[in-house]
């Protein structure tokens, strides 16, 4: 009977390192970023970056003007491009946009279209200043609604604040062709 | 007691290896920061043997955008050249009365604001240039910088750098910058 | 007194012990050989024009290859997919891995890589997008069209690496191997 006691406690400590294994998280879901979510149409503001979705708009077709020559950019998908008002806090920091679709893929800003309209990918946000910047996504329709505009530090780093803007109610206006012009 | 005892050494030696694992940890974030800030209020100061000076401080106001300006500024770093060398690199910004930091602009607009407020001959070394590219004669290694502030603070500007290796050390220096008129 | 031959049991046990965990090992190495030698085939399998070839990150299906003896160039036409769920840039694995062309036993230069659509570099690839696109090598304009092999490369992954448990890209390993005769296009 004197044996039950260290036998119990065996156990019991066993079944509690077991379970502590088993329900040990992953380094994928420990290491993220801390989300600050914004709902539509509100400014939010994380660590080092502050902004709200002014209008969004898309495209099916974009022309710009690139060393002199107009270039013209077409997809399989759409152009999803947003219009931001952004700001700095405390320190310059250099961006990243990321879309986040309905289905949850995460999109990052098109390389397909450079110069100098002000793309959020380029800009330099300072703190007390305000910027306007333009974020152009290439990705399928289906994915806008329901959408969240992500924008993180462009290095990343992994426990460090990100924004994420939440897509406005009303659905972004249409268009066949998406002139830029500097 | 007794039993009291091995508690109170049980829970010695766990914190005497949190501390061992941490250590590395707390030595980076000793390195990380420019935690022991050094202020001066005259136009050059001393940082781990290299000697920083503000020569120049310039600020232009576009008319396009009047709450914000371009500001130039024009440093020098005197000393030994192995240990400007020995900084590895330059960490600097513009730092206002509530901690908020302003970075040399890295892009073409930065080039652009040192064409506009420069001078004639200026260097267009940035500050880890002029670390390794220092003159043999000893005179300070002069870079340029381009920053881009709002309008309000343009009086309460200071210079904080550091180097890699001097951190937690750095100094802060007070900008007096002079205001140009836009181009016509 | 009769002396004992027998050794001590002590000594027994630990005789024993050792052989079975000789035996033991010998088993377990065997096995892994096994193992190891079904995870990387020495011969990858053979590609074929329409079939998706995985590539890790990406599947790509070959369409066409074309020899334009005119400008000195192999073309492969194919579709593109990014199979994973964000943009990619590492589009044949990090550090990339392009196709590999291989003419008369000779590895060849990796080739420029443009969309069909507007001749512009592939450089990123959106998921659920699949994109048409040219793979274009280089190649001496006499060479005599002949049989040319292209190689692909498909990087692993593991949800949860050795060394932090976190998810990684780790090495690559042949996927497949396409062997064609060129069409040719003046």
């Amino acid at each position: 009977m004197i044996r039950v006691a260290p036998i119990l406690i065996a156990a019991v400590s066993a079944a509690l390192l077991a379970g502590m294994m088993l329900t040990n998280p992953d380094y994928n879901s420990i290491v993220r970023p801390f989300e600050t979510r914004v709902p539509p149409g509100e400014t939010g503001q994380t660590r080092l970056i502050g902004g709200r979705i002014d209008s969004w708009r898309s495209a099916d077709m974009i022309t710009f003007p690139l060393y002199g020559d107009l270039v013209r950019r077409e997809t399989q998908g759409v152009f999803l491009i947003v219009d931001a008002t952004l700001f700095g806090t405390t320190e310059s920091t250099m961006l990243r946009a990321t879309w986040i679709g309905a289905s949850g893929r995460r999109y990052d800003t098109t390389d397909r279209i450079s110069g100098a309209f002000r793309q959020v990918q380029d800009l330099w946000l300072q703190p007390g200043l305000e910027s306007r910047a333009i974020a152009i996504f290439e990705l399928p329709a289906d994915e806008i609604p329901q959408g969240a505009l992500l924008l993180a530090q462009r290095t990343d780093p992994p426990l460090d604040g990100v924004l994420r803007l939440e897509a406005p109610v009303t659905a972004p206006i249409h268009v066949p062709m998406l002139e830029l012009d500097g | 007691m007794k039993r009291l005892g091995w508690i109170a050494l049980a829970l010695v030696f766990s914190l005497l290896s949190t501390l061992l694992v941490a250590w590395p940890d707390l030595l980076e974030l000793r390195r990380g920061k420019n935690w022991n800030v050094t202020r001066i209020e005259g136009a050059s100061g001393e940082l781990a043997g290299v000697t920083v000076s503000v020569d120049q401080a310039r600020v232009m106001v576009l008319p396009e955008l009047p709450d914000r300006a371009v500001l130039y500024l024009r440093m020098g770093l005197q000393g030994d050249a192995q240990r400007m060398r020995d900084w590895l690199a330059c960490d600097l910004g513009l730092t206002d009365d509530q901690g908020r930091v302003w970075r040399p602009l890295m892009n073409v607009v930065g080039l652009q604001v040192i064409d506009l407020l420069g001078d004639e001959g200026d260097t267009d070394n940035s500050c880890d240039q002029s670390r390794i590219l220092a003159p043999e004669d000893g005179s300070p290694s002069m870079s340029v910088q381009a920053f881009l502030v709002p309008v309000d603070v343009l009086g309460k500007l200071r210079l904080r750098i550091s180097g890699m290796t001097t951190r937690p050390d750095a100094l802060s220096l007070p900008i007096r910058p002079v205001l140009r008129p836009p181009p016509e | 007194m009769t002396r004992d031959t027998r050794p001590s049991l002590l000594r027994r046990i630990w005789l024993r012990t050792l052989a079975t965990a000789g035996i033991a090992a010998a088993v377990l190495l065997s096995w892994w050989w096994k193992i190891e030698e079904a995870r990387s085939p020495e011969t990858a399998p053979a590609a074929a024009f329409g079939t998706a070839v995985d590539l890790g990150r990406t599947a790509l299906t070959p369409m066409v290859l074309e020899w334009q003896p005119g400008d000195g160039r192999l073309v492969l036409t194919a579709a593109i997919e990014n199979l994973t769920g964000e943009t990619q840039v590492a589009i044949f694995g990090g550090p990339p891995h392009p196709p590999q062309l291989i003419l008369n036993g000779a590895p060849q230069e990796p080739p420029q890589i443009v969309l069909l659509r507007d001749d512009a570099p592939l450089q990123q690839l959106q998921p659920r997008i699949s994109e048409d696109i040219a793979l274009i090598w280089q190649v001496a304009p006499d060479w005599q069209a002949g049989q040319v092999q292209i190689d692909f490369a498909k990087q692993a992954f593991k949800l949860k690496d050795n060394l932090y448990g976190q998810s990684s890209w780790l090495g690559f390993s042949p996927a497949a191997r396409l062997t064609a005769i060129p069409g040719i296009r003046p």
